[in-house]
């Protein structure tokens, strides 16, 4: 297996300098005083007492370099990738854990937003440990490491779908599978779609769609089990309330994205609420603040919402159905969890799975359970 | 007493009211300087090199650059002290609650001079109505000036305080406040109420809860197409405004959907730079008037947000919004049946008919204008006085 495309390792390597300014940017920033809405209704988003206990973490104990040493004991690499239509190449950041095995394989894990590829070390470690799998994590276009979208055009998930299918191919694998949650579903979506002899099998854990007939205003839900129905009444709530954040990303990231560049703990507010709200258990906050430095210090934030303005790819266009074998991790935490009969409209679902643990973020999560669904599935899938 | 023209309040004020000066403190206004030559802009990207997804990073560079060194802060607030300001002690509807209301005022000598109370919205503030009262000091004496004008500022707002910690304050708590200091300031025989974007609401609220209220005049009133009336009952302009507003309606609210959802988050991430809260306030005072405000005018704005350090404390009204609140205009629970007035500016964002304003109360005047926006009395400030005092001639007997 060789590959057609050029390949450098990679190791990330914050200078002390960067790391200070970072710290001199959290000291400059200053902190709403408190008010009824910041005191501790976290409906309402962070609390001030959040912001202040996690940066004064960030000011005293929290150890980058230790972060970056975890990070680093797994193989990245940069490559650089042709697009389509001789629009050149394009620099893609990702992990590579190639097993030994010959008849191991091929995994693309796909993180959203505010993800990285960080979410997924964990769960990469366990399926290391089996020498089954050829494991491919890469950051998105405008996240971490990889290259930022152009400047001067317009660039979107379809973009993406077919820089990761190049990666892929490009390092000589013929077929894989591809595991992915929040907009990186998106992604395996149209990868899924447009290359479907080289796409095996797709795991995802994130499927939004709505009741079959359209009607989301009043959803028909007398044949959903009660949890199924729970499930869909607080969906139909993060749809009510829980989207001022993607309305911002996708009408106005130009405002948005100098606001949350201004300062540390704009960025810090902005993401960690995310990372508290959508998980089931509370992340560590160290965890939290390993992510916010990393989209600080590569000045990806605004960078990373294009996306949101791009319908390509949604879950509840027949267009992307996706004939492809299909497994659905369903977490209990989801923030749109939709039931298994209305998931069969968007997807071939050969699997299926519950689970009462674990949230928007599954693979940081619940890396073991996530795991030992994709291995069933792919067992079932992808016979070797 | 200040000894400003147009200071002494009327009659005794039956609460405490004592003169008031802007005078921020010199380490602070060199403190903002120094975090703007210190605050990071974002890098380059598609959506920032244009106009259509908020402000552009051109724009942020140039007026950050222009904050730090054309700006001048003290002349500003020296133009701003002018004007008579004063800060009352005023109840609000909780018992043992008080609040400091500031407010910028035009007092009148004369004994049949009509008191107009005008209320601002966000991301405003009691600066935008300077260039009405200056319009007013030009024009009359203290002798002759045949009105009173009161400029408060909202509770959360500039120099008054934030609403109570303890408890989720809305709108008629605000009204409430306002309502008692008219009361305290002994205008017993009545005023007219005018009030744009949320003041608008407060405006409404003390036409429909406060005896005392004569008259409301707006010059906004957003509201959802009544079912009585007809889509022909529109004129072309009107028609034309309402079709920008339907854009306004599916690009335009991300904004208000954050403040009123996440009103914790965002104002942590707004008062934690003076640029990030420039690039949020600025992007309003750009996309909703009709001709863009100088870089003074919008940098005098945003600086009394993050003096004040209001920004944090100012979103209640969103929050009452997105939590099932049934105050608003079209609600005919909050009908006007005293004489109402409306003008309408053809650059609003949220340009109501007149059709749809008449049902909500005795519409008995109404202008309608070929400039100005959302920002009425700031950018037209001239044509938006005419109006005043044609309305208030017509109804106050």
């Amino acid at each position: 297996m060789t590959s057609t495309i050029k390949v450098s390792p990679f190791k990330i390597e914050i200078t002390n300098e960067k790391l200070d300014e970072l710290k001199l940017a959290v000291k400059h920033s200053k902190i709403a005083k408190q008010v009824y809405d910041n005191s501790g209704n976290t409906y309402y988003g962070v609390t001030r007492d959040w912001i202040i206990k996690a940066r004064d973490r960030w000011l005293d104990g929290f150890d980058w370099k230790k972060q970056e040493n975890r990070i680093n004991a797994f193989s990245q690499f940069v490559a650089s990738v042709p697009r389509p239509n001789n629009k050149g190449n394009f620099d893609l950041h990702f992990i590579h854990e190639r097993s030994s095995s010959p008849t191991a394989r091929t995994l693309l894990l796909l993180h959203g937003w505010p993800g990285s590829y960080l979410e997924f070390l964990d769960l990469i470690d366990i399926l290391k440990k089996t020498g089954e799998y050829n494991i491919i994590a890469p950051s998105m276009p405008g996240y971490a490491f990889s290259q930022s979208p152009p400047v001067d055009e317009e660039f979107g998930k379809e973009d993406v779908a077919d820089l990761f299918h190049a990666l892929v191919t490009g390092l000589g694998y013929e077929q894989y599978a591809i595991q992915a949650g929040d907009w990186g579903a998106s992604i395996l979506r149209i990868i899924a779609v447009k290359n479907p002899n080289s796409v095996r099998c797709v795991h995802l854990n994130f499927i939004p769609v709505g009741p079959p007939d359209g009607n989301i205003t009043k959803p028909d839900l007398s044949s959903l089990t009660p949890v199924e129905k729970k499930n869909a009444m607080n969906s139909m709530k993060f749809l009510g309330e829980g989207r001022g954040y993607s309305e911002m990303h996708r009408t106005r990231p130009g405002t948005l994205g100098l606001v949350v560049g201004s300062s540390p703990i704009a960025l810090l507010a902005w993401i960690g609420e995310k990372f508290l709200e959508w998980s089931d258990l509370d992340p560590d906050v160290d965890e939290i603040l390993a992510a916010t430095t990393l989209w600080w210090v590569t000045e990806t934030f605004e960078s990373s919402i294009y996306g949101y303005r791009d319908a390509t790819g949604k879950a509840d266009n027949p267009a992307w159905f996706i004939k492809t074998p299909t497994a659905y991790s369903s977490f209990a935490k989801e923030l749109v969890i939709s039931p298994k009969i209305w998931a069969e409209h968007s997807a071939n679902i050969t699997w299926y799975k519950y689970h009462e643990k674990g949230g928007h973020f599954a693979a940081m999560e619940v890396p073991d359970a996530l795991a030992e669904d994709i291995v069933e599935f792919l067992n079932q899938e992808w016979k070797v | 007493m200040s000894g400003k023209p147009f200071s002494t309040p009327p009659y005794p004020p039956t609460i405490s009211v004592s003169d008031f000066d802007l005078a921020i403190p010199e380490e602070q206004v060199a403190l903002l300087k120094h975090l703007l030559q210190l605050s990071p802009i974002a890098p380059e990207t598609w959506e920032n090199k244009q106009d259509k997804f908020g402000v552009s990073r051109e724009w942020l560079l140039e007026a950050v650059e222009h904050w730090k060194s054309g700006f001048d802060w003290r002349a500003q607030e020296k133009e701003i002290n002018s004007f008579p300001q004063f800060l009352a002690k005023v109840k609000g509807s909780e018992p043992d609650e008080e609040f400091d209301v500031h407010f910028a005022a035009l007092f009148s000598e004369r004994r049949d001079a009509v008191p107009i109370v005008l209320f601002h919205g966000w991301p405003g503030s009691f600066l935008e109505f300077l260039p009405l009262l200056s319009i007013l000091r030009s024009k009359y004496t203290p002798t002759n000036l045949p009105f009173h004008f009161i400029v408060p500022s909202l509770i959360g707002y500039g120099f008054s305080s934030p609403p109570p910690l303890e408890r989720s304050f809305s709108l008629e708590d605000c009204a409430s406040v306002m309502q008692n200091l008219v009361e305290g300031l002994g205008f017993k025989d009545g005023y007219v109420a005018q009030g744009g974007d949320v003041g608008s609401l407060v405006a409404r609220l003390l036409a429909v809860n406060d005896p005392n209220c004569k008259a409301l005049h707006l010059n906004f009133c957003q509201m959802s197409k009544p079912d009585s009336v007809g889509d022909q009952d529109v004129s072309p302009e009107e028609g034309e405004a309402l079709a920008a507003n339907a854009m306004f309606g599916q690009l335009g609210i991300a904004y208000a959907m954050e403040q009123g959802t996440k009103t914790s988050t965002i104002g942590l991430v707004l008062q934690s730079s003076p640029v990030g809260l420039l690039a949020w306030v600025g992007e309003k005072f750009i996309e909703c008037s009709d001709q863009t405000p100088s870089f003074d005018v919008i940098l005098e704005s945003v600086s009394l947000y993050w003096f004040t350090r209001t920004i944090a404390k100012c979103f209640y009204p969103y929050r009452e919004m997105f939590s099932g609140s049934q105050l608003g205009h079209g609600n005919p629970n909050y009908r006007v049946s005293k004489p109402l007035g409306y003008s309408w500016f053809p650059k609003e964002i949220l340009p109501s008919p007149k059709s749809w304003v008449s049902t909500t109360g005795n519409l008995v005047f109404h202008r309608a204008h070929t400039s100005g926006g959302h920002f009425a009395a700031l950018e037209e400030p001239a044509l938006f006085l005419e109006d005043l005092e044609a309305f208030v001639g017509q109804v106050w007997k």
